[in-house]
């Protein structure tokens, strides 16, 4: 359980909370590459970290994210034209370069250089593996660019999704560290879902429903490895990589793509919850791909026209109380990403965390929990840079594994937990 | 159009409701260090906990859970605890009253007194976790060491930490709820 200081120090994360200020310090994805598809094209809102942005692609392809409000009377530049290497406000025809530098304001004359004297908050914004990343930080602390092996692959070998999530960003993210939940939540799509079913290891997540958690502690993170027992005398071992802040990554299930997570603030009380797939050394399938497209696997079917899953908390998730009685699924929900999201959507905005009761497969949540406050404090305090900046840290894999009994799966799996081009991952 | 029932339930508004009474009892914690070189690992520990108390192991409990064996009895392959000294009595006694044992251990040192206190607890309910402490913050030396694979049978929980400040925090985050 964590005290009210505590909890907020881990939730809230607006400019100026010491959680807020580690977000700072990292690249964190805030659009698909798909959103900004040309030069010229429409501007996108972005809330990210309680911060009101504009988003968008100028005419020579040069990434912009800005305040949205304009700086002459606050109008929301998202009417705003996208023309001419840069963005005008329709209102009075202010306009913004990539940068948020005003370059121009019709109603002063050039040479009263008004307009030079006006700029908007910006922040760099890059596009890697089909995402738009964005770095919130000051200048001169801006790691080096992400280095997680799904952004660095072909596009070939990769899909990538975002679904909105109504609740605070780490009751969201605790449930990609706590993988004890598989045996139950999804144990429906285990043997249903394309991208799941199959694979030599799930029995042992279906014989086995109280994995033995060993946690330890990584320079960018953790390392959480789920011990279930197996045949002579081996135990089946699912090995998740946590990178600081908020990446993780789902052990394999035979040579099914590889797939994690990230959580992103949009405020305190909802985030977005980025779900991406790669294989290491192949293309995805045409199934694959489709069956991503189709909301199966992590993803979701949305709302049309919206990044909203269509299965949400204004209609109950669609629950279905048959189909759990007839054994489709444990929680009467449809997919994978919807159970997750329903369950965590229904703590609250922000769980108060004073009435838990732990139990020994939380371990991994203890200790991120711990390894968070931790090195927010130590940047509110000493201006320590926390863990999980360096490509190092971040180009990990998960693995899956058989071990004999006796053998340290840190051992075992150093290597498997490298991301290594052109090598398959370590899978059962 | 009416809310669903789901789409309110969530609301802060909603949370305001949520029942204020403890849904626990508080859980009684006992904290021992296995090997006498570590425990100074326990003895520093800066807890806020009236339920958490550390059990300090006698030396011949010590001497006597690194080779139970040696000393006791068995039936069927578990270790009987019948007729113990009075000082080893008084420690399993310690031990057994609480509803959780968190065994501590720096790495490189015996953690083979965790495979007593496990005959000792399991039996009756009581979960034991095992920490081990990793030496100068190595905790790739402490994850692949003799002393985890000592402990891995014996423990529900196990964790490598670089550092004594996640013990406190695993201690308080297990041990803080309830009445």
């Amino acid at each position: 359980m964590l005290t009210k200081d505590k909890n907020d120090m881990l939730t809230l994360t607006s400019a100026g909370t010491p959680m807020g200020e580690m977000f700072r310090r990292y690249w964190i994805p805030v659009l698909l590459a798909e959103e900004l598809p040309e030069p010229d094209c429409p501007p996108v809102r972005v809330k990210v970290l309680s911060e009101r942005l504009i988003a968008f692609r100028d005419t020579e392809n040069r990434l912009g994210l800005i305040d949205e409000f304009c700086a002459h009377r606050g109008a929301s530049l998202w009417f705003g034209r996208n023309e001419e290497c840069g963005l005008r406000c329709p209102y009075h025809g202010w306009k913004f370069d990539f940068t948020g530098q005003c370059v121009e304001v019709p109603s002063e004359p050039e040479e009263s250089g008004f307009a030079k004297k006006i700029k908007l908050t910006s922040y760099p914004l890059i596009e890697m593996g089909g995402v738009l990343w964005t770095y919130m930080g000051p200048a001169d602390q801006q790691p080096p660019k992400p280095a997680y092996e799904f952004a660095v692959v072909p596009d070939a070998n990769r899909f990538v999704s975002k679904r909105l999530q109504e609740c605070n960003w780490l009751q969201a993210m605790e449930g990609g560290i706590d993988s004890s939940h598989v045996s139950f939540l999804h144990r429906g799509n285990l043997n249903s879902d394309p991208l799941f079913k199959g694979a030599g290891g799930n029995k042992y997540n279906l014989n086995d429903a109280r994995p033995v958690f060993e946690v330890v502690d990584q320079p960018g993170g953790l390392s959480i490895g789920a011990r279930r027992l197996a045949e002579d005398d081996q135990y089946y071992w699912r090995i998740t990589p946590w990178v600081m802040p908020c990446f993780t990554m789902v052990p394999p299930r035979g040579d099914h793509p590889m797939h994690g997570h990230f959580w992103i603030p949009i405020d305190d009380e909802s985030c977005w919850a980025w779900s991406y797939d790669f294989h290491p050394v192949r293309a995805l399938t045409e199934e694959e791909r489709s069956s991503m497209e189709a909301g199966m696997g992590v993803h979701v079917k949305y709302v049309p026209g919206t990044y909203r899953p269509l299965a949400n908390k204004d209609n109950d998730y669609l629950m279905d109380r048959d189909a759990q009685r007839r054994g489709e699924n444990y929680s009467g929900i449809e997919g994978i990403g919807i159970q997750d999201a329903s369950i965590q959507e229904s703590m609250g905005p922000i769980v108060d965390r004073s009435k838990e009761n732990l139990v020994s497969t939380d371990n991994g949540i203890i200790m991120a929990r711990h390894r968070l406050l931790k090195a927010a404090k130590a940047l509110a305090d000493k201006g320590v840079m926390p863990p999980g900046r360096d490509p190092e840290e971040q180009a990990v894999r998960s693995a899956a594994m058989l071990l004999p009994r006796d053998q340290h799966f840190k051992e075992a799996a150093k290597e498997a937990m490298r991301a290594r081009p052109g090598v398959p991952q370590t899978t059962v | 159009m009416q809310q669903s029932e789901c789409a309110r339930a969530t609301t802060a508004a909603e949370s305001r409701f949520r029942l204020e009474r403890p849904n626990s009892r508080r859980r009684s914690i006992r904290i021992v260090a296995l090997d006498p070189a570590s425990q100074d690992i326990a003895d520093n520990l800066v807890l806020d906990l009236p339920n958490a108390k550390i059990v300090t192991l006698p030396e011949e409990a010590r001497a006597l859970m690194a080779r139970p064996k040696d000393g006791l009895n068995e039936k069927d392959g578990r270790l009987l605890f019948d007729g113990l000294s009075p000082e080893i009595r008084k420690t399993v006694d310690a031990l057994t009253e609480a509803d959780m044992v968190i065994m501590v251990v720096r790495s490189g040192d015996d953690a083979r007194a965790s495979a007593f206190i496990a005959e000792a607890c399991w039996p009756l309910g009581i979960a034991t976790t095992g920490l081990v402490l990793a030496r100068n913050g190595d905790t790739e030396e402490a994850a692949s060491s003799d002393t985890l694979r000592q402990l891995r049978p014996h423990a529900f929980i196990l964790t490598v930490a670089a550092d004594l400040e996640f013990i406190e925090a695993l201690i308080q985050a297990l041990g803080g709820q309830g009445a």
